[in-house]
């Protein structure tokens, strides 16, 4: 180790600490000085899922484990981090891409420092062992709080004897850091989670809520997700900030229909009007953020140069892309946006806006229960009924049914845990049924960009594009064949769970023409 | 200021002429790099010891020579941190005058010194070799083991026909002329015959720096004040050139940069 950092009392008691300290050791105070860290992890909080802390100070981009002693890895660097691919080449950027799988970084919190040092010299006046002392304050946002004052032993290389005599004294009479404490205090201070975009909407639904206070309290978590994502859309830092929120709109939306019983038919209608508006007015720049970030993977199924020669067809897209981004913008502008936001607000927060349904006042699992069976149901109907000749169509219609599903199961969730099995299954067979729509309208979007180049005089790309859109459809033929395997699994998921799910037993085994007896 | 592979970049500062600068510009750029952030090394390689005694390290070495030439833990238990925080030293004595007898008896002896770097070039983002005024078989082990050469040059007429001697036997010995960066030391510029023999070398050889570094008593205090001149004394004109030549070779050695791509 180089260097072991002590926590130490604040105040007075903490000067004074430092006194005996400097007084002990015959150490020699050096010019104090301040220092800025800033802290950044991904929309989701990959980083620190994978207990690691990206930092940058004084020039310094480092990436520290937050469950080991070992030293960060380090790189200098101008500016702030944006993504691993924007880092100069090295350990950081790889371990980074690894991690982040390029996702865009985003600041976390900063902290400041007040940094007061101290030196032990030898005979000759050599620097053998350095001491700081740090007072911390930690800021995002508007918030800021103040951290307990630290002490750090750095050990100076060839002279580990004087280091191990401050450290000793020091860990007689201090609390040792644990690896990533500051971190973690810093997180608490401040309340906040680096996983921030993808706590937004956390459903807090109890079992004791009537089914109108249930799907409101789900209509504010997914509001909340909305307006936490705008920002980041703006800035563009990042494609999955406008992912979640249509995500968002859509489970809004399918709240409504789905448990449409709860509330007074006429505003649920309105506000699901309002939704379906603002979930099409991202289907463009959805759509082409997802076939940008497919680039890769689509120039990776040709060979040169015909690889080589895809490259003005993606720079035509991400035009395309760029024009889409600032009609978003202009919708989020538009007095048309702030009234929908405004609906989907009311509507959440007060009772007599979505007023109370003929079931409204039951219990929310009475009719969410009921309601998570039928859709497993809807989902199984269509499966089964695709066998042997499934089309993009009838693939794309399942698709929906199972995200009508998956939304409601997740808002359940915390009432049924049993549904993770199930989930997980269901998320499985969703994959599989996204991947063949991308490839369907990603195959019709090339073609489309093709021609339209082509009328503009561009016409040096149509080989390869005709050779990419034979590999999408062979790719999506393999996909496809995944598919009744997929379903098979998840609906054995189904026989498997606990309630709600053992009402479609019955129903299930005869489909099935099975004796499994199931549980 | 590491490789695609995440090593740290070696540079060296040589001459075969000795009382050029080239202790005063290793000790004062391997400084300046550290306190940019780069985990810097300075190897002193020169039996006089100076960049040793600049940084006040003590070395009591044992079998000095012996050690650097078995590489590895042997040669790491020598390093020493200096008063700088991410500056470390790796210590030279007065055994290291022999230092070229002893390659001479090693097998691929002109590749000793990189093999030798090898594990420190992950521990560190720069190494600063100070070499001493030879042009003999360490010579060129340090021309193998650097990625880039740092000559400093008097304006004087015999230290330009030493330069035109270093790069005759660089091209001699088949060696990467692109590694070799000069820049003028200790220059007078009120001297007319420095200024011409500088137009006149720059005419006759590339891979110039543009930063001069002043003929100054400050760099020659660095002496008695046993540091760094940009730490003792920060805002001082010569510790001004000392930075500018660090930005010139940052931009050389920095990422996506490949030592000797730049035009002179």
């Amino acid at each position: 180790m180089s260097e072991s950092t002590f926590q130490i009392p604040g105040g007075q008691a903490g000067r004074q600490w430092l006194r005996e300290l400097s007084t002990h050791h015959r150490l020699h105070e050096q010019p104090r000085r301040r220092a800025e860290s800033v802290y950044f992890d991904t929309f989701d909080g990959r980083l620190a899922a994978h207990s690691r802390a990206l930092w940058i100070s004084e020039g310094i981009l480092r990436l520290e484990r937050l469950d080991r002693p070992d030293e960060p890895v380090r790189i200098a660097l101008e500016g702030p981090p944006t993504s691993a691919d924007s880092l100069p080449p090295g350990e950081v950027r790889n371990e980074l891409a690894a991690l982040t799988r390029n996702r865009a970084l985003l600041k976390l919190f900063s902290l400041r420092s007040e940094v007061r040092s101290w030196s032990k010299w030898n005979d000759d006046r050599k620097t053998v062992v350095r001491v700081l002392s740090s007072n911390d304050e930690v800021r995002e946002g508007e918030r800021r709080a103040r951290l307990n004052p630290i002490v750090v032993v750095r050990r100076v290389r060839g002279y580990g004897k004087d280091f191990r005599e401050i450290r000793d004294w020091c860990a007689a009479r201090a609390v040792p850091a644990e690896p990533g404490s500051r971190y973690r205090q810093a997180l608490d201070a401040l309340e906040l989670d680096p996983a921030r975009a993808a706590s937004l909407g956390r459903l807090e639904i109890s079992a004791a809520m009537t089914a109108a206070e249930g799907v409101r309290a789900m209509l504010a978590a997914q509001y909340q997700v909305v307006r936490g994502n705008e920002e980041g859309i703006r800035g563009d830092a990042d494609t999955e900030f406008l992912h979640d929120f249509r995500v968002a709109v859509r489970r809004a939306r399918s709240f409504l229909g789905q448990l449409r019983d709860a509330f007074a038919p006429k505003p649920a209608a309105a506000l699901r009007k309002s939704l379906s508006w603002l979930g099409k007015s991202t289907n463009t720049l959805r759509d082409l953020d997802v076939y940008l970030e497919q680039q890769p993977a689509y120039r990776g199924m040709l060979t040169e140069p015909l690889a080589g020669d895809l490259a003005p067809l993606f720079e035509f897209a991400g035009r395309q892309r760029q024009a889409a981004f600032r009609e978003f913008v202009a919708v989020m502008d538009s007095d048309a946006y702030r009234d929908a936001l405004r609906r989907w607000r009311a509507c959440a927060g007060d009772e007599d806006v979505l007023g109370v349904g003929g079931r409204g006042s039951e219990p929310i699992l009475r009719l969410a229960g009921p309601r998570v069976a039928r859709q497993c149901r809807a989902v199984l109907e269509q499966g089964y009924g695709l066998r042997g000749h499934a089309g993009p169509d009838d693939l794309h219609s399942l698709r929906i049914e199972c995200k009508q599903l998956r939304y409601l199961t997740e808002a359940v969730a915390e009432l049924v845990p049993e549904t993770g099995g199930v989930v997980q299954r269901l998320k499985k067979l969703q994959d599989a049924l996204g991947r063949i729509q991308d490839l369907t309208v990603h195959e019709a979007r090339t073609q489309e960009f093709a021609r339209a180049m082509s009328l503009a005089g561009d016409r040096q790309v149509m080989p390869a594009v005709e050779v990419l859109a034979s590999r999408m459809r062979v790719e999506r033929e393999l996909a496809c064949a995944k598919v009744p395997g997929l379903f098979e699994q998840f609906s054995r998921s189904l026989r498997e769970a606990e309630p709600p799910y053992a009402l479609l037993l019955p129903w299930l085994l005869r489909i099935q023409g099975g004796t499994d007896t199931g549980r | 200021m590491v490789d695609k592979s995440g090593r740290g970049r070696v540079m060296a500062v040589y001459h075969l002429k000795g009382g050029v600068g080239k202790t005063a510009a290793a000790v004062n750029l391997a400084y300046i790099s550290a306190a940019s952030g780069y985990r810097t090394l300075l190897c002193d390689l020169d039996p006089q010891s100076s960049a040793t005694y600049y940084l006040r390290v003590e070395p009591r070495l044992k079998h000095a020579r012996k050690v650097l030439l078995k590489g590895g833990a042997n040669v790491s238990g020598n390093i020493k941190g200096t008063d700088y925080d991410g500056l470390d030293l790796l210590p030279a004595d007065w055994s290291h005058r022999h230092l070229t007898t002893s390659l001479d008896r090693v097998s691929k002896s002109r590749k000793r010194l990189r093999s030798i770097l090898g594990p420190f070039r992950r521990e560190y983002d720069l190494i600063v070799l100070d070499s001493p005024a030879t042009a003999t078989l360490l010579a060129e082990n340090i021309f193998v083991a650097s990625d880039l050469v740092l000559v400093p040059v008097v304006p004087s007429t015999l230290a330009a026909r030493a330069y035109a001697n270093v790069r005759a036997f660089i091209r001699r010995k088949g060696y990467d002329e692109g590694k070799v960066w000069a820049f003028f030391s200790m220059v007078e510029a009120r001297k007319k015959m420095h200024r011409a023999t500088m137009a006149a070398m720059k005419e006759q050889f590339p891979g110039w720096l543009g930063t001069a570094i002043p003929y100054a008593a400050d760099v020659e205090s660095m002496g008695s004040a046993r540091a760094p001149l940009p730490a003792f004394l920060p805002v001082a004109a010569a510790t001004g050139r000392y930075r500018a030549l660090w930005d010139e070779l940052a931009a050389v050695l920095g990422p996506g940069s490949t030592p000797g791509s730049q035009s002179a």
